[in-house]
């Protein structure tokens, strides 16, 4: 059986003991909130992501249809190290040196760095002989999120000029 | 007895006070509680496209990239000039070659295998629009560039995305 406090001892709350337990509840729910809606606000950028994916997927397979419709129209001429922008100009894909955007909301770029071998002809980031039959293509995919953050997506590729 | 009213209760300013707190926190909370289930249906639908649209454009890129050939003259009329709003693939297969195609009916995108049953890549509650594959052609290859929309409306959420992808056919070299 509960036996009840008497009422004098127990006086009751005081109004700065309700406030601070209020305050408390607030700043639970008030952090769970604001986690919540940060999670969602992630989740929410998985869209332009998928988006992105696809684009940046599309952005190694242009350079490489732009390799196959001639390496040394197209690929050669490109300078390492510089800034290009993919343009499809409703038949096939070009390189130019003007910003393109997609769906106005992602930027696409791509750009060639030169590929250096080794004696074995292997691959090597630093010292070796110039391989001017291949470059490495790196597309980066960029987009603004809700919040005004920018992300970006990359994926990198090698082009050989095997075709001529 | 002005002891006793001290310790036995609140008064009335400290009922008012306690009112107005919680009625301030209870309007804060529920504001919240129903932003909080608006944003959670939105991300269920938007997480539902973003899986339609990956399951349907990966299938459509495997496809193609498995190709051989584009056949140009399979769907007739559908086609306008190099632009078409339905893609016919020749595959090479241990039993020869095969006909396959990928185009929407119904705001469904379908894949079908010869005269087969058209399986369908996405569901019935999404809606495929602007489908369209542009062919192009190099001195060694073929490619294929796919752009369509996809929306989704359920449960007051009413989303659209458009995607776009280009994809050298592997067996046209």
């Amino acid at each position: 059986m509960l036996k009840r406090a008497p009422r004098d001892v127990l006086g009751g709350y005081l109004l700065l003991e309700v406030v601070v337990s209020l305050a408390v509840v607030v700043l639970i729910l008030g952090t769970f909130t604001l986690a919540t809606s940060q999670v969602i606000r992630f989740s929410k950028d998985t869209s332009n992501q998928v988006q992105a994916s696809f684009l940046l997927e599309e952005g190694i397979e242009a350079m490489r249809f732009v390799r196959d419709s001639g390496w040394d129209d197209n690929i050669d001429p490109l300078a390492a190290e510089t800034t290009y922008y993919l343009y499809f100009d409703g038949s096939s894909w070009r390189v130019t040196t003007t910003p393109e955007s997609v769906f106005q909301r992602f930027d696409r770029y791509v750009y060639l760095d030169e590929v250096y071998r080794d004696s074995n002809d292997d691959i090597v980031a630093s010292g070796g002989a110039l391989d001017p039959d291949t470059k490495e293509v790196n597309v980066v995919v960029s987009w603004l999120d809700a919040s005004g953050i920018t992300h970006s997506v990359a994926a990198a590729s090698y082009l050989t000029n095997q075709y001529e | 007895m002005s002891n006793q009213v001290k310790t036995t209760g609140f008064t009335l300013l400290e009922v008012l006070v306690y009112v107005g707190v919680l009625a301030i926190i209870l309007t804060f909370t529920l504001g919240n509680t129903l932003d909080l289930y608006k944003r959670v249906a939105d991300v269920h639908v938007s997480r539902d496209l973003n899986a339609a649209a990956i399951v349907a454009l990966e299938r459509t890129n495997h496809e193609i990239r498995n190709a051989v050939s584009i056949n140009n003259e399979a769907l007739g009329s559908e086609y306008q000039g190099t632009t078409s709003v339905a893609l016919a693939l020749y595959q090479s297969t241990e039993s020869g070659t095969e006909e396959v195609y990928i185009y929407a009916s119904n705001g469904q995108l379908l894949f079908q295998i010869e005269t087969g049953t058209p399986l369908a890549l996405s569901s019935d509650d999404l809606e495929i629009s602007d489908l369209s594959f542009t062919k192009m052609s190099s001195d060694v290859s073929e490619a294929v560039r796919v752009s369509l929309t996809m929306s989704i409306d359920r449960d007051g959420v009413s989303l659209s995305r458009e995607y776009a992808d280009t994809i050298v056919l592997r067996g046209s070299y």
